[in-house]
């Protein structure tokens, strides 16, 4: 099991600038037995994203634990993705490692990542109906939450943009 | 397979095989499904985007109302993501509790769920049985927490009501209670031929599938997927138990097949196991406070000065349940973000789906046990005349509906 | 096998898990049988059940708390003259529809002005009833309406 300074250096060595800042943070629980959890904070460059969890993946299987958080900024979406490496490995080893990077308003777009994580899917189209960034290479395109006869350019989670002005 | 035309079979939205809405649409060639598509969103309350306009403590018993099967699973989450934001440190005593609570809600919910998978294989002794038993761990959470579901238990930075005196009574009883009729439980839901017959090599979710597919909880569990959010990450009182681990189906002496069978093992191996955490919790409960700061006020303005990310994971009954908060400086989370388990396992239907019979759709269906109102949680309400109304605006709508209704002020 | 058998005949010689409810709807030779005993008396509700919802007005001494800690919005305030201080102060009237009873208003107030009872039966048919708005009467009674 590798220590989150030696993911994030095999990833520094494997992506070079794509990674942009990464923090490790720690976490404790347990009364008698107080287990130390380290998470890591992964900041990445949109091109470096597939690359990456692809690399990643092939250090250990990688879970995806909750759909994609978003923060919005005046120029940036950022979307993060909380991923989960050696879960199933008991004793309390599982390590959150989580993953995120900024798309510009101007161009809303990504890159799916089905083809490493098929059980991403429904979390990226849920992305997709919800923030409006457009998946690319997304298996399956419809809206999976929102009802189908929804007016276009509504976007439910976004903080400002909203197809129904609210009067 | 001959050459025949297939035919399309929708079942879903609203249909009596499934407690809540969702829609199949299945490729069927004779008795056989070869393909299933599932449509969801048919139960939004949008939950995510309301929790924006309210304040931290606010949100929990509004997250409790995701489901009241896992009523402490979501808040659970939630305050453990707020508590790794803003850093709080949460009493001894109250990590017990909050185990023993959680603990208690397993059983009930695999009581629960047993019963209703008795109920789809038409198995309706064992259905009555599980029910009946299942009052008992629902009476001893109304003693503690003071209601049957939606138990209010959790806070951030502990617990809101102690397990003492006659309540920890109460619980010790239960737990006897439960450890005495294991054996009768397990002996029928285990060894009952017409049960093993319905449920055997039916439904299959292999180990890779599981794997790629993400499943938790007991769905890849009894695929032989050891994932278990107690075992795997330190949350609560759990790191302090030394033979808690992940159950599948190796635990009886058999190899995980990943069908509705395992899924049934695993289910009952987790209701001893759940007996025995809450012995080993009240056995060995510290002392001492059971809450950081009891004032909800001071709480809210101390996570006023917080600017973090945090993250919440906790294994509910149906697997695990993880929340992802950010917090800004505000009365307010900017982003709350909530995944239940059945968000997870919703893509495993499609190969369980595989090559089932039409008689086998209702029991697969609810083999991962599904609950989709928890997975529904994020969108908006459709108003009259088939139009998509805001959420302001739908709240404008009501506000006026109720000013009208108050008669006489 | 013979666990589900015995189960079985449990099942149908044994007392049945349940009562009708409510039992008033039921026919009299129903109810009449089932005084006869064979009926599960009621559950007494455990201490600090979490039931229907009191509200001392003359405690309250409208500092806002709870407005701010409630959930469900199921609490609002309107002004009122406090005679005895002589200055303008607010009391609160409760939407029982609305409340969760999730007791975060109970453990909030300072004077204790709010209570839930163990009382569970309390559905209605009017949503906004005069039944199910605590409060209501002193409202009625003490509401300084604009422009008084
Ligand atoms: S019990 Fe909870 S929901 Fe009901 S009025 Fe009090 S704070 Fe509001
Ligand atoms: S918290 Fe208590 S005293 Fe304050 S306004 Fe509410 S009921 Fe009145």
């Amino acid at each position: 099991m590798l220590h989150p300074e030696e993911i994030v250096n095999k990833l520094k060595e494997y992506i070079g600038d794509g990674l942009l800042e990464w923090e490790v943070r720690t976490r404790f629980d347990g009364v008698t037995n107080i287990r130390e959890q380290k998470h890591l904070y992964i900041k990445l460059n949109r091109g470096a994203f597939h690359r990456s969890v692809a690399f990643l993946y092939k250090i250990s299987p990688l879970h995806i634990s909750c759909p994609m958080a978003s923060i919005e900024s005046e120029e940036a979406i950022e979307l993060i993705y909380p991923f989960m490496i050696y879960s199933g490995h008991g004793d309390q080893t599982e390590q959150p490692l989580i993953v995120s990077y900024d798309i510009p308003k101007s161009d809303l777009r990504t890159v799916s990542v089905t083809d490493i994580i098929p059980g991403i899917i429904i979390m990226e189209r849920e992305t997709q109906e919800m923030l409006g960034i457009e998946v690319e290479n997304l298996p399956d395109e419809r809206r999976i939450f929102t009802p189908d006869n929804m007016e276009e350019g509504f976007l439910p989670l976004r903080d400002k943009v909203s197809g129904i002005s609210e009067e | 397979m001959s050459n025949k035309e297939t035919y399309k079979l929708q079942i879903g939205p609203t249909h009596p095989a499934f407690k809540e809405p969702v829609r199949f649409e299945f490729e069927v060639d004779g008795e056989h499904v070869l393909h299933a598509d599932i449509d969801m969103g048919y139960t939004h309350r949008g939950i995510e985007h309301v929790s924006k306009e309210r304040n931290f403590i606010q949100i929990i018993y509004l997250l409790e109302r995701i489901c009241g099967i896992c009523s402490t699973s979501h808040p659970m989450a939630y305050c453990l993501a707020v508590e790794n934001a803003a850093e709080i440190e949460v009493p001894a005593r109250a990590k017990y509790i909050r185990t023993i609570v959680g603990e208690l809600e397993r059983l009930h919910s695999h009581l629960l769920w047993a019963g209703v998978a008795a109920h789809e294989v038409g198995f309706d002794t064992l259905f009555y049985t599980t029910w009946d038993i299942r009052e008992k761990v629902m009476d001893c959470l109304e003693v503690i927490s003071g209601n049957r579901v939606n138990y209010a238990m959790l806070t951030i930075g502990g617990v809101r009501r102690d397990i003492i005196g006659e309540v920890a009574e109460a619980v010790n009883k239960t737990v006897e209670y439960y450890s005495d009729l294991y054996s009768q439980l397990e002996d029928i839901m285990l060894n009952d031929m017409s049960l093993r017959l319905r449920t055997e090599n039916v439904g299959i979710l292999t180990y890779d599938e599981a794997l790629k597919l993400c499943a938790v909880g007991p769905t890849a569990r009894a695929s032989g997927l050891a994932k278990d959010v107690r075992a795997d990450y330190a949350v609560n009182a759990y790191p302090d138990i030394p033979w808690l681990k992940a159950i599948t189906p190796n635990d009886v002496g058999k190899k995980p097949v990943g069908d509705i069978y395992d899924r049934i093992v695993v289910r009952v191996l987790e209701i001893k196991q759940s007996v025995d955490i809450i012995r080993f919790c009240m056995e060995n409960m510290p002392g001492g406070e059971i809450v950081a700061e009891p004032k909800a006020v001071k709480v809210i303005n101390q996570l006023k000065k917080v600017k973090a990310h945090g993250i919440g994971r906790y294994e509910g009954p149906r697997g695990e349940v993880s929340h992802y908060d950010i917090l800004d400086n505000n009365e307010c989370p900017v982003g709350v973000k909530v995944k239940a388990p059945t968000y997870s396992n919703i893509i495993s239907w499609v190969p369980m789906f595989r090559g089932a019979e039409i008689a086998d759709i209702p029991i697969i269906m609810s083999s991962i046990d599904p609950c989709i109102a928890c997975s529904d949680r994020a969108s908006f309400v459709e108003g009259e005349g088939k139009k998509t109304v805001s959420f302001g605006e739908l709240r404008k709508l009501s506000m006026e509906k109720m000013n009208k209704i108050r008669r006489g002020l | 096998m013979l666990s589900t058998v015995s189960r079985i005949m449990q099942q149908f010689f044994g007392r049945r898990s349940t009562n009708v409810f409510p039992v008033k709807y039921a026919p009299e030779s129903v109810i009449d049988a089932l005084a006869g005993g064979d009926i599960h008396p009621p559950i007494s509700m455990p201490e600090g059940y979490r039931g229907k919802l009191s509200y001392d007005f003359d405690k309250c001494i409208g500092c806002g708390m709870c407005l701010k800690v409630c959930p469900a919005k199921a609490l609002e305030d309107y002004p009122i003259m406090d005679t005895e201080k002589n200055r303008p102060s607010k009391r609160i009237v409760f939407y029982r529809g609305k409340c969760t009873y999730c007791e975060e208003c109970v453990k909030v107030c300072p004077v204790g002005a709010i209570k839930l009872n163990p009382d569970f039966m309390m559905a209605n048919y009017e949503k906004y009833g005069d039944d199910q708005i605590e409060g209501i009467e002193k409202r009625r009674e003490f509401e300084v309406k604009e422009g008084q």
